[in-house]
């Protein structure tokens, strides 16, 4: 029953890191990555279900309030870069180097 | 059912927890200066401003235009609405000059001398402030320590617990003494480093004391904590503020770059490593470490979720082949971060991966061995073979600690029952002898910004304490006898190895020790060979002199009496239990 959940959950997670790996905008690769996050709250509230227990639910808040700390510090230091280089493109991030 | 709440357990998260929101307030009440560049007069527009206010926006509302606006509001960063507005006015008599940072435009005027003075004594106060939270809770827990025997905290009431004990959220036994020791110790060197940092005036101070005291309490209660909730917040807590003291530096395009880096790195390295842990969820349907039991049936999901655990705790160590953001990240951020990032955020992350593996995944290390075997060999190599052709000193360093990071991952690529500890102790000795290197790279970069190896020639001649200093640590990182610790560090971890069947093993890291040896004693050479070098200003040193002198110490203390840190270890080997 809970299958298609934990079958949804593992898609959602496999196309935010493909997105990680293949988009260039700072902000996508951000979007890519809050998308992997929201896939690991289904499989912790199906996994809930599974096993009739509510921890799992409540790992899935504690993800959310990660989630929104790491938007605003994120945000934060892409509108840093965006002020520094007029790009938010992290080809474009190449000041440091070996 | 009301559960009581171990308040002596929690003291040293606590305490630290309580400077923070104590700085917070000072930050708010002490008067700002003038912005110190006159870029900044020109108003937003250039590149810099806006950054620390718009990092620093979660926790100040830093609208001018968004609060009623009497003579005296202050708009700056880190004021927090409201309050300081209310204080301001009325205690009244403020030195203008605090308030011609809410609009940068008329921050021209406004009386330098007055400021100056105001703002020396509030860099002094916070600074200060911070160290004296950061020493009672070292002394929190070096009672802790005294006192003995194992506290638990945030327990599942009794009855609710079907047979067996109650499984606890936050546990002080002596690997979480250990650990939090060690951040503690670590924490002291840091901030005397930034206040040799901060004297530049480039940082906001307020935000960044705040920030290092916020990833302290963290990396505090990670070594403490028995579940995954636990576990997966602590972490988040001691990641989330280094990436805004990385990118605090203001006009720093290079500060802002590496933290763009590190941000990305790590939060896709948590999403990868809470999806392993809703694995381990599924699996065992418990979040409490003790209780993650894995059925023989679900070996192939097991396999996966310890896969991505592994992956995601290996980007927070910098472990191959996740290591490819530390040089950068080291050498952009201020030189106290890179300290930081190096040892306590390193520190945090090795404790994370014990407690996963070691404590939880017991049962499976047929499992994960194999795996952080391979990890261990490959970043020992790759961090030696990228530190040799290295020019830059804070680089160098990056690439040096990846590869001691390997070697701390090595006892656990063994399948042996003192694998925990030969780990921990190693990077015990491992944070003594790498902030060390930090403290004296901070002092050099104070005269030669660009901190080059080159600027390092003829040291010994210049200032022979600190080139001395230097020497010892990197003789230390090398494992060469004069500095003691690392060579007894690396054969506690040799013997480990041995013990687990892991030949194959232990011989890479002894050519790896060996390619370590280049390039720690051609930096070494460098100190001593003469050469005529100009003495540019060299700022504020005295807290670094301190810090180097406190970091000297633990290191000859563990060069002379190693069996000391090796006596506290079958405490922490238990940690299993």
């Amino acid at each position: 029953m809970t299958t298609h959940y934990l079958v949804l959950s593992a898609l959602l997670f496999a196309i935010g890191a493909v997105g990680v790996l293949v988009r260039r905008n700072a902000i996508v690769v951000f979007m890519c990555v809050e998308l992997m996050l929201n896939a690991c709250n289904l499989a912790f509230v199906t996994f809930a279900r599974q096993h009739g227990n509510l921890d799992g639910q409540i790992i899935a808040f504690f993800v959310m309030v990660v989630a929104a700390a790491e938007v605003v510090v994120g945000l934060a230091i892409i509108v840093t870069i965006f002020r520094t280089r007029r790009s938010a493109s992290v080809d474009d991030a190449n000041l440091l180097k070996y | 059912m009301i559960q009581s709440i171990d308040y002596a357990a929690l003291a040293p998260a606590l305490i630290l927890a309580v400077t923070a929101a104590l700085v917070l307030l000072l930050d708010a009440f002490l008067p700002r200066a003038p912005e110190p560049d006159p870029r900044a007069a020109a108003g937003a527009r250039s590149n810099g401003r806006a950054a620390p206010a718009a990092v620093a926006g979660a926790m100040a509302a830093s609208d001018p235009d968004g609060v009623p606006v009497k003579a005296g509001v202050p708009g700056g960063v880190g004021t927090v609405s409201g309050v300081p507005a209310d204080v301001r006015a009325a205690t009244g008599g403020l030195p203008a000059a605090g308030d011609a940072d809410a609009e940068p435009a008329r921050s021209a005027s406004g009386s330098p001398a007055a400021a100056g003075l105001w703002r020396a004594g509030g860099r002094g106060v916070l600074g200060l402030v911070t160290l004296a939270g950061v020493l009672v809770a070292l002394g929190a827990l070096v009672a802790q320590a005294v006192s003995g025997g194992v506290r638990r905290t945030f327990c599942v009431p009794r009855d609710l617990v079907t047979g067996g004990e109650p499984p606890c959220s936050y546990v002080i036994d002596p690997f979480t003494l250990v650990i939090g020791g060690l951040v503690l110790v670590a924490a002291l060197v840091v901030v005397l480093l930034s206040m040799a940092e901060l004297a530049g005036g480039a940082i906001p101070v307020g935000e960044w004391y705040f920030l290092l005291l916020c990833t302290l309490v963290g990396a505090v209660a990670l070594p403490a904590s028995r579940d995954l909730i636990m576990l997966v917040v602590a972490l988040e807590l001691v990641s989330l503020p280094v990436f805004a003291l990385t990118g605090l530096k203001r006009y720093d395009a290079a500060s802002s770059e590496a933290a763009l880096k590190l941000f990305l790195v790590s939060v896709v390295s948590t999403a990868v490593m809470l999806f392993g842990v809703s694995l381990l969820y599924g699996l065992s349907g418990s979040i409490y470490l003790d209780r993650l039991t894995v059925g023989p049936e679900l070996r192939p999901v097991a396999v996966v979720a310890i896969v991505l655990v592994i992956a995601g705790f290996a980007f927070k160590v910098a472990a191959v082949p996740f290591h490819s953001w530390a040089g950068d990240v080291y050498q952009g951020a201020p030189v106290p971060v890179a300290a930081l990032l190096s040892v306590i955020s390193k520190a945090a992350g090795f404790a994370g991966l014990i407690l996963l593996l070691v404590v939880a995944l017991g049962a499976q290390a047929a499992l994960w061995s194999p795996v952080v075997g391979v990890i261990a060999a490959l970043t020992m190599t790759v961090g030696n073979l990228l530190a040799l052709r290295q020019r830059h000193a804070v680089r160098l360093l990056a690439w040096s600690s990846v590869a001691q990071s390997g070697y701390i991952l090595a006892p656990l690529g063994v399948r042996s029952e003192g694998a925990a500890g030969a780990s921990i102790a190693y990077l015990v000795f491992y944070a003594a002898m790498n902030l060390g290197a930090f403290t004296v790279v901070m002092l050099v970069s104070r005269r030669s910004a660009g901190n080059t190896l080159d600027d390092y020639r003829g040291l010994a001649f210049r200032s022979p304490a600190a080139a001395l200093a230097l020497g010892f640590f990197l003789i230390c990182l090398a494992g060469l006898p004069p500095g003691l610790a690392g060579l007894f560090a690396k054969v506690i971890v040799f013997r480990e190895i041995i013990e687990g069947g892991g030949v194959a093993l232990a011989i890479v890291m002894a050519v790896n020790t060996v390619i370590g040896l280049y390039y720690y004693v051609a930096w070494i050479a460098k100190l001593f060979t003469p050469a005529p070098q100009p003495a540019g200003p060299a700022g504020r040193t005295t807290p670094v002199a301190i810090a180097i002198t406190v970091a000297m110490v633990v290191a000859v203390a563990f060069s002379v009496a190693p069996q000391a840190v090796f006596d506290l270890l079958p405490g922490a080997l238990s940690a299993r239990g």
